[in-house]
């Protein structure tokens, strides 16, 4: 992936670092200073009766956290293929949690005004787009999704 | 009737009583397990797949008596094993799996290498009798 460009001076400093992550055919970005840490393929444990977006729970680093569906949670129509080749370990607020990507590029870092409203791409918890390597990406709000999950996981009877 | 006790664990282990349900393997810890029996028409029992724990209906029925007051009997199907596990892989569920009221039931779990099963809580248990 080439480096993107930086604008000198003062406008460097709206600059906005984001992680490129490809479920399926589809790629998405996150802020990168929610992830905790990337692994590689992790076996996890489905919990019965949970919600297909919050399937089970997986051991890191000595406890289990939960396991979020999150191209069922996106409806982008992007899911982890059945053997995902990466983890996301990621922490909004006092919640951690995993979920599966199959690709997983470094942290680009791009300059804000290149992240607008959503044009070309929708779905839930999609506020933002961004364009980086020809491929135009939505930016996820990852606390909107741990938001709306702990709310209906609360609510699931 | 299984001897849940033949053998005390370290101090750095638990002991539980595991059901293997099919599609779902859980257990309890076996402290808190009286006895495991055969059905009798004398006891008062209730079925487990009705307090939202798994069970496999091909599987024979058990009959699980927990200590402690109020006493409680509770129906499993499933395959009976005594697992023995350090402690430190006996880890809590995530709050967002427990926010939701069918996995009252579940307090914690076990992942190992060799064995990863869900922990029935047996307070949630007795209260549900």
């Amino acid at each position: 992936m080439e480096p993107a460009h930086l604008p000198d001076g003062p406008a460097r400093r709206a600059a906005r670092p984001v992680l490129p992550l490809q479920l399926g055919d589809v790629w998405i970005a996150i802020d990168p200073t929610l992830v905790q840490e990337m692994l590689g393929a992790r076996s996890w444990v489905r919990v019965p009766g949970a919600m297909p977006q919050l399937p089970g729970v997986l051991s890191w680093r000595s406890r289990a956290i939960a396991v979020l569906e999150l191209g069922d949670l996106l409806g982008l129509g992007g899911r982890a293929s059945g053997t995902p080749a990466r983890t996301v370990v990621a922490r909004v607020a006092d919640c951690t949690f995993a979920f599966f990507v199959d690709t997983a590029r470094e942290v680009r870092t791009i300059d804000a005004a290149a992240i607008g409203p959503p044009h070309a791409v929708s779905g839930r918890f999609v506020t933002q787009e961004l364009s980086l390597d020809n491929k135009v990406m939505p930016l996820v709000d990852l606390a909107a999704v741990i938001d709306v999950v702990a709310r209906t996981a609360g609510g699931a009877g | 009737m299984t001897d849940l006790h033949a053998a005390d664990p370290p101090v750095d282990a638990v002991t539980f009583l595991v059901v293997d349900a099919g599609d779902c393997t859980w257990g309890i810890e076996a402290a808190q397990v009286e006895s495991v029996r055969d059905p009798s028409d004398a006891e008062a029992t209730v079925d487990a797949g009705r307090l939202g724990v798994p069970c496999d209906p091909a599987a024979s029925p058990r009959v699980v008596r927990l200590h402690g007051t109020p006493p409680a009997s509770v129906v499993v199907r499933g395959r009976l094993a005594i697992v023995t596990v350090p402690r430190a892989d006996v880890q809590q569920l995530p709050a967002l799996l427990t926010a939701s009221p069918r996995h009252r039931a579940f307090s914690s779990i076990v992942l190992a290498d060799d064995h990863s099963f869900l922990v029935v809580d047996a307070d949630a248990l007795r209260g549900s009798c």
